[in-house]
């Protein structure tokens, strides 16, 4: 890396230090193969670690505020009610969403791609067609192939090269005016690749087809302005940036979600029901059946207070520094694969190691007290695009240190020496 | 048990020389869906008397190891006394009986420790799953 980039990546040190006091695991004795060892946890793409703010957060929801909520009149309803639609706010600012009803909570990404896949392709007909690519999450293609299934629609694949960059520029011959709809993840959880989302999105448009952006492993790493990106749907989850598990979000276009059918049925989802038929209520209440998870909006909220006070430009930038800090640690390691090297990468090294599998290098690892995942990722297409059963993925997050990637630098090394 | 402990120079001599190891391209293999490791056993035998127990596959060193580990303690042996071979190995690995008992079973005593790393139990079983299945059909 750049000797201006080093510096920089070396100053930011103090700042990242000084985060990392917020991270309870973080900062916790723990045993790693028989010793004292901290805790590098490298596995944020899985899931990220939450600061005492968020679980401060959950802990109060409950000794202060727990009542469900819209429905109860007292007035500890009304305070509960208060903190969910207060984080609806929330999650409208961090956007920039256009409108507070185009916020509808779920129970994560995969929840949130599951409602649009069964919602928007009720409209459609069989011989119509959905656009992916070939590096989606199976979050991000078995609900499409599933509603495939029952509906008779065609799945078009847009491929990646070698380096794993997106072939945007096959979109024109893959095009067909029976495309309906454009599912496409703004990065890759296994290459780390960014993709021209505003491009793809910009193309789709113009042939009057709106595109769903799996945001998972992007809105968590940068900022994310959805009028700005002009997405028609926009799907993540809290618990991969600070925020508690089992909570998500759905962003989508007003008029499109007025226009799609509710996929739950129950409570809160009405206006009026009859023993043989029942009104929809408004949005955002149509597509949230049931009490919701009331005290994982109140983390979530607290989550995005967090990383805004961290800076998502911040977030973006130092994860780059970091892994490009990494690449000339590690890089030149004799026998290692990397697998996605494209331009506009984040914070996230999928790799092997010759001779060592890649679960035999997480245990290995851990016995240092260093987390990665080892597998498929979840992700059995992108995979077998690159021939290979399952890899190895190191992946940050604004708190991980120069000093962490020091320590799995050495551990690399020993690896090699004891496994190989 | 420590992994540096467990990766004992057994586990490593039957990864890097696994034991009754041939390609079985006209068998269905056995997979680890969570880790994509893959296995294929083959019986050879009569209706009482195994010949041979032949492996194929890929994947880490503790699937690869139980399964060349595997092949060699129930070659040989009766039909019977294979089911019950196998029985008792997976009985140990679930936690049902107690880790010491794979000390009868020859090299397969190096994954004693495999009991107490609940995420390599897939590993190591994966082959056992494989020929109890194989065994069904003798």
């Amino acid at each position: 890396m750049k000797a201006a980039d080093l510096a920089e990546l070396t100053t930011a040190q103090k700042k990242v230090n000084a985060l990392r006091l917020d991270f309870p695991l973080l900062n916790k004795p723990l045993t790693f193969g028989g010793k004292p060892r901290p805790l590098v946890y490298f596995d944020n793409a899985n899931t990220t670690q939450k600061p005492r703010q968020v679980i401060g957060a959950l802990v109060s929801y409950y000794e202060n505020s727990n009542a469900n909520v819209s429905r109860a009149i007292h007035s500890l309803g009304e305070e509960s009610t208060r903190i969910y639609e207060g984080a609806r706010d929330r999650v409208k600012s961090f956007l920039n969403a256009a409108h507070r009803e185009e916020i509808i909570f779920t129970r994560g990404t995969t929840d949130s791609i599951n409602l649009v896949a069964q919602s928007f392709t009720s409209l459609l007909k069989s011989g119509d067609e959905i656009m992916v690519t070939e590096m989606e999450h199976h979050a991000n293609l078995v609900p499409w192939q599933m509603a495939a299934q029952s509906l008779g629609l065609t799945i078009k694949v847009l491929p990646f090269t070698d380096e794993g960059v997106l072939q945007i520029e096959k979109m024109p011959d893959l095009w067909s005016d029976r495309i309906r709809l454009v599912a496409v993840t703004a990065t890759s959880n296994v290459l780390g690749t960014v993709n021209p989302v505003a491009e793809i999105i910009r193309f789709a448009h113009e042939r009057g087809v709106p595109v769903l952006v799996d945001g998972a492993q992007s809105v968590a790493h940068q900022k994310v302005d959805v009028q700005a990106l002009d997405c028609d749907f926009l799907a993540f989850g809290s618990h991969k940036m600070c925020g508690p598990t089992g909570f998500g979000i759905l962003y989508g276009k007003k008029e499109w979600l007025e226009k799609l059918p509710p996929v739950q049925g129950g409570g809160n989802m009405i206006r009026a029901v009859w023993a043989d038929h029942f009104e929809t209520n408004v949005l955002p209440y149509k597509f949230e059946a049931g009490t919701p998870h009331m005290d994982g909006a109140a983390g979530f909220s607290v989550a995005l207070d967090y990383l805004e006070s961290v800076g998502l430009d911040f977030i973006y930038r130092y994860e780059k520094l970091l892994l490009a800090y990494t690449m000339d640690k590690v890089g030149d390691l004799p026998g290692l694969h990397v697998y996605g090297v494209a331009p506009e990468k984040g914070g996230i090294l999928s790799f092997l190691i010759d001779g060592i599998h890649a679960h035999d290098l997480a245990a290995f690892l851990d016995t240092k007290g260093i987390a990665i995942r080892a597998g498929h990722h979840c992700a059995h297409p992108l995979a077998r695009r690159l021939g290979v059963v399952s890899t190895a993925r190191a992946s940050f997050y604004f708190y991980n240190t120069m000093a962490e990637v020091d320590l799995f630098s050495d551990a690399l090394r020993e690896a090699i020496a004891k496994l190989s | 048990m420590a992994f540096d402990e467990m990766y004992q120079e057994i586990i490593r001599d039957h990864y890097k020389n696994p034991r009754n190891k041939r390609p079985l391209t006209h068998l269905k293999a056995v997979e680890n869906p969570s880790c994509g490791d893959s296995v294929k056993v083959e019986v050879d035998s009569d209706s009482h008397q195994i010949r041979q127990v032949s492996f194929d596959g890929s994947g880490c060193s503790i699937s690869m190891c139980s399964a060349s580990m595997m092949s060699e303690l129930l070659s040989g042996k009766s039909v019977s006394e294979a089911k019950t071979l196998v029985r008792r190995f997976l009985s140990v690995i679930r936690g049902e009986l107690p880790p010491d008992t794979l000390d009868d079973l020859g090299d397969l005593a190096a994954l004693k420790g495999i009991v107490e790393l609940p995420v390599r139990v897939k590993c190591a079983t994966l082959a056992w799953h494989a020929v109890e299945k194989a065994l069904e059909t003798v």
